[in-house]
């Protein structure tokens, strides 16, 4: 038989093991089969090994495993302390542990009860209440012998518990009662006797001491229940189970239950409905514990991922583990920035290398494209030369219509100049009255003006007609007046013609 | 905390004082190489930033570059009329063109003589790649007589290379004198010509 997901629970002691497998369903848990190696086991090695072989020979893949431990120094307790912290408590309850059993290097687990709150209402507070707390150890060994068992194969072992405390889950189980019971079950090793009030796990008595080998006969067994609830009702105000449920091999239940019924005077009923033997019920009861929110568990089970990272950050290696991620971010930030720094400067190179390359390549078209260029301003160039002086004498021509007939230029002169050409006329205005005269200089100077060609004018000049000094050039080379009678006005006057043609109409005249 | 406290603290965390400071060593050294990398990293990436513009550049102008077809090659020789300079030497030439010209132009009594550079403003430089062009330290004058329409006959068909720097005109009792002044852009050399205001 093989399955994906099987599931076990056992019960290990020194005078056997017992392995149960079982299947969940929706009411609860079914037996599916058990088995039993009867042979006695040395040591807690030994014992593991057997059992390790016993599921192993079912053929199961990953199979689940819970176990109860019987024995080999394994002991269970029950304290109740006010709440507190797992830190708190646990030098508590190991130095308890200590005087109670005199165990000094053991491993111990605990896990809490309900809460017990005797004070008033006003001054209740759940997390200070007192709890009782129920507390499993076994000797360092023994953790260590469970975790090197199952090393090394697939067997996922859910938990390692005590047998009180599979009890403690079976009695649960079955309703958790408040009626004062008795739990017995009658193990190879001897009779285990659980006492519970008010649903709580009062009290639990080991077997007592016998020989190797040596079953309990029922008196022994009666003698045992009998001193166990003296002492349950000593402890607990009177307290007398009513009810008492067992666990006994099928050839032992019915003796033992009418002799218990007559005996105390309580109900004896069975601890589990299908019949089946005490250590396999105890083994169910280890599979009942495991499914608990905080199960009773002895089993050093390997640190999960984040209880690792939580021991890290815990204390000086919290400053380690501080420094040593500061030191690999940086590094990592580090590295890719030399990364970075390379393949920008490989990049850089062989770029370089490119753009030599096409340099050298495109150096003949760039030749051809610079004689084309070269070309193409020479031919603007001339454009442009041509068009400036075109646009001079095309200028002059239209300055030199636009003068009245009453206009005599003397002289002309034309001289480049950053904003265009300086253009200076000296002339005379001639007219039969000073008043013709003037107008027809107006005229021609406001014609300058208007032109849209023309910046700056100015008359520079302007005054009638007189006998010119010796030393004046202007009067050596000025012609006669145009008429003999009249007025003459001699004239200068300047303006700066565009070097470009103007937008408008050349001939700006009035 | 005295120092017996602090040594005996760090006996008892040996292993941890080891770490920290292995790893506070490794922190430093990260740092201090990942800084030095990091300033050396924005002028790298600048520059591989420049080399990519500049074989994009290369790879466009390669493409669309067409080659010329030999009728467009004989069509970048442009004829000697077309020349915007001369070269120095051809001056003596330059100045019978000049001559020649206004004469054609219909112009009487052409004198054509070498003069200082002008006083008046420079004429613009073209720019080209093969070639330097300046501007001549000197100036072709040239003084003519007749009429209006010729003198702007022969300004409107100068050669590009002698730009126009001055015209006067002067009534005289023989009638009207022309006086020219023309620059001259030469080939090669620099004149040191290149704008500035010049003495005539």
């Amino acid at each position: 038989m093989s399955g994906a997901s099987r599931a076990f629970g056992a019960l290990i002691a020194n005078d056997g093991v017992c392995l149960v497998e079982y299947e969940a369903e929706r009411t609860g848990m079914r037996i599916i089969d058990q088995w039993i190696d009867p042979a006695r086991s040395q040591s807690i090695d030994e014992a593991l090994g057997r059992l390790r072989a016993l599921v192993e020979a079912r053929g199961a893949k990953q199979p689940r495993l819970a176990i109860a431990v019987e024995q080999f120094g394994v002991f269970h307790h029950t304290m109740t302390l006010p709440g507190a912290t797992d830190d708190v408590l646990l030098p508590v309850i190991r130095r308890e542990v200590q005087r109670a059993f005199g165990v000094a290097d053991s491993v111990i687990a605990f896990t809490r009860g309900a809460p017990s709150e005797r004070r008033e209402a006003s001054r209740a507070d759940e997390r200070t209440a007192p709890r009782q707390l129920l507390i499993g150890g076994a000797p360092r060994i023994v953790a260590d012998a469970l975790a090197s068992a199952f090393r090394g194969s697939d067997i996922r072992v859910e938990i390692a518990t005590v047998v009180p405390k599979s009890i403690h889950s079976l009695y649960e189980a079955t309703g958790s009662s408040l009626e004062p019971t008795a739990v017995l079950v009658c193990l190879e090793g001897g009779p285990h006797l659980a006492f519970f009030l008010d649903g709580r796990l009062e009290l639990a008595i080991d077997p007592p001491i016998a020989l190797e080998g040596e079953r309990h006969p029922i008196p022994m067994i009666l003698d045992q229940v009998e001193r166990g609830t003296v002492y349950f009702r000593q402890q607990f105000r009177g307290a007398q189970p009513t009810r008492l449920l067992l666990a006994a091999s099928p050839e032992d239940f019915e003796p033992l239950a009418s002799a218990l019924e007559t005996r105390l005077g309580a109900r004896v009923k069975p601890l589990f409905a299908a019949p089946s033997s005490p250590a396999a019920i105890v083994a169910m009861g280890a599979v009942l514990e495991a499914r608990r929110a905080a199960p009773l568990d002895l089993f050093p089970h390997p640190p999960t991922m984040s209880e690792r990272m939580a021991r890290a950050l815990r204390g000086p290696n919290a400053v380690v583990a501080a420094s040593a991620t500061a030191a690999a971010i940086a590094l990592i930030w580090a590295a890719s920035q030399y990364l970075s720094l390379n393949a920008a400067t490989r990049a850089s190179a062989q770029l370089d290398a490119s753009v030599r390359q096409g340099i050298v390549q495109v150096a003949p078209i760039r030749s051809v494209a610079e004689r084309r260029a070269d070309v193409s301003r020479q031919l603007e160039f001339i454009r442009t030369s041509n068009r400036e002086r075109a646009t001079l004498t095309a200028s002059l021509v239209q300055v030199a219509s636009t003068a009245p007939a009453a206009i005599r230029f003397h002289g002309v002169q034309v001289v480049r100049s950053a904003n265009g050409w300086l253009t200076t006329i000296e002339g005379q205005a001639v007219g039969a009255t000073p008043a013709q005269a003037v107008r027809a200089l107006d005229l021609f100077y406001s014609a300058i003006r208007g032109r849209s060609d023309v910046s700056a004018p100015n008359l520079d000049q302007f005054d009638y007609d007189s006998p010119k000094p010796a030393g004046d050039s202007t009067a050596a080379k000025a012609p006669e007046p145009v008429q003999d009678a009249g007025i003459t006005l001699q004239f200068r006057m300047s303006f700066t013609l565009a070097k470009e043609p103007a937008n408008s109409a050349a001939g700006g005249q009035p | 905390m005295t120092m017996a406290e602090l040594r005996a603290t760090m006996a008892r965390h040996k292993g941890h004082a080891l770490g920290i400071a292995l790893s506070l060593v490794v922190l430093i050294a990260s740092l201090a190489f990942g800084l030095n990398a990091r300033r050396r990293l924005a002028p790298a990436r600048l520059a591989e930033s420049r080399l990519e513009q500049a074989a994009s550049e290369i790879t466009s102008f390669r493409a669309a570059f067409k080659p010329s077809t030999p009728e467009q090659e004989a069509r970048l020789l442009l004829p000697d009329s077309l020349a915007v300079a001369v070269p120095h030497d051809m001056r003596m030439s330059l100045a019978g063109q000049l001559a020649t010209r206004a004469e054609r132009a219909g112009l009487i009594g052409v004198r054509v003589r070498f003069a200082a550079a002008d006083s008046a403003v420079a004429p613009t430089r073209p720019d080209f790649v093969d070639k330097a062009v300046s501007i001549g330290d000197y100036t072709i004058a040239l003084d003519c007589g007749g009429s209006f329409a010729a003198v702007m006959s022969l300004v409107n068909h100068l050669p590009a290379s002698t730009p126009l720097q001055r015209l006067t005109a002067a009534r005289t009792t023989t009638g009207v004198t022309y006086h020219l002044v023309f620059a001259v852009l030469e080939t090669g050399g620099s004149s040191g010509a290149g704008g500035g205001a010049q003495h005539g």
